[in-house]
C-alpha cells in the first residue's frame, strides 16, 4: 500500500531531534507543549494503512476551520502524538462521531465553557488497543489512552482549528483538553448490556460526549441501589451545571458507577431504564432555592415544572451510565454536560457509516 | 534534518465582497435575529424594533431554535431559509459568549451569502472571535455593531437605555439613512 499512497500534506524539513523538533511545533503552532514525533511519511504511512482506510478517506467536517478531516490529517497528527498505530480505526470513529452536526463541535470548540469531548469506547477493542477500564479508568493508568486522547486534541487544534483565546473564548479549559478523555467499559462486570449496543450500534463502537469536567460523587454510607442513586441523581443537579441555566435547552449527562455499585443498583433496577428514570427524578431543585433573579428566566423558559422543580434533564433518555473502574467502590463519577449537544455514537466499522458521516 | 508532514491542512483565503450599505431604511424588511441565550437582547432587539418602525422599516424578530438531533437541525436551517428570504436586512446576535458568537457569527454568514445587507451584533470582549470566525467563512470585511460589555447583570432599564444609545450606532454600521 505504502508505495502507491500519494499524500497532500506540505513538506517541511525540520529537525529531526524529539526536543528540537518539539520546540519548532510548538513555535508553528502545531503542537500542545508537550514532547512530538516528527511525523514523517513513513510513519504517517504506517499509521494510515493501519487504519484500513484510503488516506483522501474524509472523516467529516471540522469546525470552526470548516475543514474536511480525511485519514493522512489524523494519521499525521497521531503520529505527533505518539498514539498507536492500532488505534486508528478507534481514532477515525472519533473524529466521524465530532464532525457529527449532533454533536455541535463548532460550539463546543468555541465556547465559554471548558467543555471537551469524552469518548467512552464499547467492546472487544477495548483490550486490542488496550484501553483503561479498571483502576483509573478515567486517567492515570498507563497505555495508550492519554496519547489517543492527545491524537483527537491535536486534530481539534489543528484540522478544527481551535486556538485558545483566538477561535477559542473557554475561561478556564480543564486538563481534559491536552490528553483527552478515553475511557472504555467493564462489560464483563456491568448488569446492563453495553453503551454501544444500548445506543443502537452493537460490537465495537465509540460514544463522544460533551464533557465540563469529572467530578466524584462518595456515598461511604449507601445502603442500597435506590439510594446510591439518589446520591448521584442530587449530585447531577447542582446549580451551577450548565443545563440548569434557563438558556440551556438540553443536555446529556454520563455517569460511571464502580463495578460494586452497578451490582447493587441492579439488585433493585435490573433495567437500565429504571435506573434513568430514578435518576431524573432525583436530578431536581426546587425553584425556591434559587436566587429569586433567576426565577422570571426560568419561568419564561418554561424550565419550571408542574410540581415547582426545575429538572436537570428534559426526559430520562438524557442521562448515559456506564461501568468501569477499580472495585474499591465507593466512589462515582458524573461528568457534566456542556449544554445544546448531543453524544454520537458510531461503529468501529466504517463501511456502517452514513453518507457525510 | 528530516522531512515531516504538516499536521495543518493548507488554510483557504477566501475573501467575499462587503455587503452593500443598506441606504434609506423607509419601506426595508429587516429581520433581527435572536437565540435563547441573553435576556439582555431580547429587550435590546425590542427596542431597536420600535426605533426601526419609527423610521419607517418593517421588522421581524426571529428566534433561532436549537436543534436536538437531525430533524430538529434540518427544520430550524429550513426556518431561517424562511427568514431570510422574508426580509431586506439582518441583523444578527448576540455575540456575547464563545458558543452563541459562533451561532451568531454563522447566521450573519447565512444571510451575507444571500447578499443580504447584515450586520453582527457583538458585545466588545467577543469583537475578536467574531471577526475571526467570519474572516474564515470568507467574510473579513463583516460589518460589526459593537455593544458594552458586559451586559448581563445589568437591570433591564440599564439595558434598554443601552439599547437606545447605541441606536444611531446600528443605523451607521448598516449603512442606513434614517
Amino acid at each position: 500500500m505504502s508505495a502507491a499512497v500519494s499524500l497532500a500534506s506540505e513538506r517541511v524539513d525540520l529537525s529531526d531531534d524529539v526536543y528540537e523538533f518539539s520546540r519548532e511545533a510548538l513555535e508553528r503552532g502545531w503542537s500542545d507543549g508537550l514532547p512530538c514525533i516528527p511525523p514523517t511519511e513513513e510513519r504517517v504511512l504506517a499509521h494510515i494503512e493501519a487504519s484500513g482506510l484510503p488516506a483522501d478517506r474524509t472523516l467529516g467536517m471540522l469546525y470552526p476551520a470548516g475543514v474536511n478531516c480525511t485519514i493522512e490529517h489524523l494519521a499525521v497528527n497521531a503520529v505527533m502524538a505518539g498514539a498507536p498505530a492500532n488505534a486508528m480505526p478507534l481514532m477515525a470513529a472519533c473524529v466521524s462521531a465530532m464532525a457529527d452536526p449532533s454533536f455541535d463541535l463548532a460550539g463546543i470548540n468555541a465556547t465559554t465553557a471548558s467543555v471537551v469531548p469524552a469518548f467512552v469506547v464499547s467492546g472487544p477493542v477495548r483490550d486490542v488497543v488496550g484501553l483503561p477500564y479498571k483502576h483509573g479508568a478515567l486517567g492515570g493508568a498507563a497505555g495508550p489512552a492519554p496519547a489517543i486522547g492527545r491524537a483527537l486534541r491535536l486534530v481539534v487544534r489543528n484540522i478544527a482549528g481551535q486556538v485558545v483565546g483566538v477561535t477559542s473564548e473557554s475561561v478556564f479549559g480543564q486538563p481534559g483538553r491536552v490528553t483527552g478523555i478515553v475511557t472504555s467499559e467493564w462489560l464483563e462486570e456491568s448488569p446492563w448490556p453495553s453503551l454501544g449496543e444500548r445506543r443502537g450500534v452493537p460490537g465495537d463502537s465509540v460514544t463522544v460526549f460533551g464533557v465540563l469536567g469529572t467530578a466524584n460523587i462518595l456515598n461511604s454510607y449507601g445502603s442500597g441501589g435506590a439510594e446510591i442513586l439518589e446520591v448521584v441523581g442530587r449530585s447531577l443537579a447542582y446549580m451551577g451545571n450548565n443545563n440548569m441555566d434557563h438558556s440551556a435547552q438540553f443536555a446529556h449527562q454520563l455517569v460511571v458507577l464502580n463495578p460494586v455499585w452497578a451490582k447493587i443498583v441492579a439488585r433493585e433496577f435490573p433495567r437500565m431504564e429504571d435506573v434513568q428514570e430514578v435518576l431524573y427524578q432525583h436530578a431536581a431543585v426546587p425553584i425556591e432555592s434559587f436566587p429569586k433573579s433567576l426565577h422570571r428566566p426560568l419561568e419564561e423558559a418554561a424550565d419550571i415544572r408542574s410540581d415547582g422543580r426545575v429538572y436537570l434533564m428534559d426526559t430520562p433518555d438524557d442521562v448515559s451510565v456506564i461501568v468501569n473502574g477499580g472495585k474499591g467502590s465507593l466512589h462515582g463519577t458524573m461528568l457534566p454536560a456542556m449544554s445544546n449537544m448531543l453524544p454520537v455514537t458510531r461503529s468501529l466499522n466504517a463501511d456502517t457509516w452514513q453518507p457525510g458521516e | 534534518m528530516v522531512a515531516v508532514l504538516s499536521p495543518q491542512p493548507a488554510r483557504r483565503t477566501l475573501s467575499k465582497p462587503a455587503c452593500p450599505p443598506v441606504g434609506a431604511l423607509r419601506g426595508k424588511r429587516v429581520g433581527l435575529r435572536r437565540d435563547r441565550f441573553w435576556l439582555s437582547w431580547d429587550w435590546i432587539t425590542e427596542e431597536w424594533a420600535e426605533l426601526l418602525k419609527a423610521d419607517g422599516a418593517e421588522t421581524v424578530i426571529w428566534r433561532a431554535p436549537v436543534g436536538k438531533g437531525d430533524k430538529e437541525m434540518t427544520e430550524g436551517g429550513e426556518e431561517y431559509a424562511e427568514f431570510l428570504e422574508a426580509i431586506d436586512v439582518a441583523i444578527s446576535g448576540l455575540g456575547n459568549c464563545g458558543s452563541c458568537t459562533m451561532w451568531a457569527i454563522h447566521d450573519a454568514v447565512g444571510a451575507l451569502d444571500s447578499e443580504l445587507p447584515t450586520v453582527a451584533v457583538t458585545t466588545e470582549h467577543f469583537e475578536g472571535l467574531a471577526r475571526t470566525l467570519a474572516a474564515q467563512r470568507g467574510h473579513d470585511n463583516i460589518r460589526i455593531k459593537l455593544m458594552p460589555y458586559p451586559l448581563e447583570g445589568r437591570p433591564e432599564d440599564e439595558v434598554r437605555q443601552i439599547a437606545r444609545e447605541n441606536y444611531p450606532g446600528l443605523v451607521e454600521a448598516l449603512g442606513a439613512t434614517r
